[in-house]
């Protein structure tokens, strides 16, 4: 096995790989029992780095999730297929459930786990995210639902290399140019591919903007001026967005803050200003 | 400080030691659809698995629903739970993990437009969160745990489970070669379960 399949478990352990790479390494996972042992083991570690916070939910939550619980059909203990859950909330196990194959609850032995939930068709949910995330993906997301029967086999080689997502194959790209300025208390960075023509930006602290407002990208280009490059969803503070337009043709990029709605052109001063010059 | 004294009170939260109630036995009982079992399994855990998800989703109200979609897997997936080969906090947590992942990352390819109601309500959860999180009293060991990781270690450690990030991700964030923070996150895992002495 190539060590550097290896390698990933730690990053898969703590959910950080793409759909693709978690397909890939599931496959690994299904033939490696070192990796098996390694996942279930740093699970075990990370689920400590949260240990300090304690937040009660809202009471009104556990009403919620107990009268969610009365109308919702517990998996069979060993059926490998599941039927359709009753309650429309009912969300498909994350591969960190146990395989239904094996009737055994560790995340790890959940090789099989994650695309056999997702690919049975139980979970809607995730697969339209997973459509929406990467339209292009959705004729693989669908072909893997055919191939699913009691077990999971997936149409490419373990070491295959995983498919990339628009926006890794940006953060991956030969010719990628890295540019990083402070905003907050941390950094953001901005990542262009002049091949690629597009540009990723990541923050993982951005500041909340003030209420009524958001963060709108904009790129800089020749005889244009400022042209909208879409608006930063600020659902958490950590944020990865690719800009919308040619990013090739742009001299540079900015970011400002707009009503939540966006403009059409900037009406403030920018709070971030990036040169590809 | 009085750590030893009183986590005996509290009981030990790391995933790996004895958290008050019986929760294998919870979920033993869960799996045969006893819904007041789940019910105390529950109160038993839902402070530690909602301060996780408001960890990584920070909106109140997307956790909030998190938090229930992992109740509900939780509910569905104990019929397969097995005693002998886990923790059941450490198998709840990495369920709740995995929710908590996949909402970050499905708004951030939202479009703005269909989070405008989470952009203003982030901001005015937010200090109230910070507020009401309750220090655990087991918190000086795993501060020390993560201590004995070198910066960088911590770094993409915490970016990646905390942040939610991918290590692609935290690599650009980082600016560091795309090998080397898969190499971090790994390595800084390995030692945050050697100094823990956690088992699986
Ligand atoms: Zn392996």
């Amino acid at each position: 096995m190539n060590p550097d399949t290896h390698a990933l478990a730690g990053a898969y352990a703590v959910n950080a790989v793409t759909e693709e790479e978690r397909r890939s390494f599931e496959l690994h996972l299904g033939q490696c029992a070192d990796c098996r042992a390694e996942v279930a083991e740093l699970r075990a570690a990370a689920a400590t780095i949260a240990a300090d916070v304690e937040l009660p939910p809202p009471p009104a939550l556990r009403a919620s999730v107990l009268s969610a619980v009365a109308q919702t059909r517990q998996l069979s203990p060993l059926e490998e297929t599941e039927a359709p859950a009753a309650a429309p909330a009912a969300t498909p196990a994350p591969d960190g459930a146990p395989s239904p194959a094996e009737g055994s609850p560790a995340p790890v032995d959940a090789p099989v786990g994650a695309p056999l939930d997702g690919s049975a068709g139980v979970d809607e949910l995730a697969a339209r995210r997973r459509n929406r995330l990467r339209p292009w993906l959705a004729a693989a997301v669908a072909a893997a639902v055919l191939t699913v029967g009691g077990l999971v086999w997936q149409p490419w080689r373990d070491d295959a290399p995983p498919q990339l997502t628009a926006t890794e194959q940006v953060l991956q790209a030969d010719d990628a140019q890295r540019l990083e300025l402070p905003m907050g208390t941390s950094e953001v960075v901005l990542v262009r591919s002049p091949s690629h023509k597009q540009a990723v930006f990541v923050a993982d602290a951005m500041p909340s903007p003030p209420s009524g407002k958001a963060y709108q990208l904009w790129f800089d280009v020749p005889g244009q001026g400022m042209v909208s490059a879409g608006m930063i969803p600020t659902t958490g503070s950590a944020v990865t967005v690719m800009l919308e337009g040619d990013a090739s043709t742009a001299t540079g990029a900015g970011i400002t803050l707009e009503p939540e709605s966006g403009s059409e052109h900037p009406t403030s001063a920018p709070v971030a200003l990036f040169s590809f010059a | 400080m009085v750590h030893m004294a009183a986590v005996g009170d509290e009981g030990d939260p790391s995933p790996t030691a004895a958290v008050g109630p019986d929760l294998a036995g919870l979920l033993g009982r869960s799996a045969r659809g006893d819904e007041a079992a789940f019910a105390e399994l529950y109160d038993a855990t839902a402070a530690r698995v909602h301060g996780l998800v408001v960890r990584v989703v920070r909106d109140r109200a997307q956790s909030e629903e998190v938090t229930q979609e992992a109740f509900l897997d939780i509910w569905r997936h104990c019929t397969r739970f097995d005693s002998s080969k886990g923790s059941p906090l450490a198998w709840m947590l990495t369920i709740a993990h995995r929710k908590a992942v996949d909402r970050v990352r499905s708004a951030e390819a939202s479009k703005a437009r269909e989070v405008t109601y989470e952009v203003t309500t982030a901001e005015r959860e937010h200090d109230s969160t910070l507020e009401k999180v309750e220090v655990r009293l087991d918190q000086e060991r795993v501060r020390r745990a993560l201590a004995s990781l070198t910066d960088t270690q911590r770094g993409a450690v915490e970016l990646a489970y905390l942040g939610g990030h991918t290590h692609t991700e935290v690599a650009a964030l980082l600016g560091i070669p795309l090998g080397t923070a898969k190499t971090r996150i790994r390595d800084g895992l390995i030692r945050l379960r050697d100094t823990l002495e956690v088992t699986a």
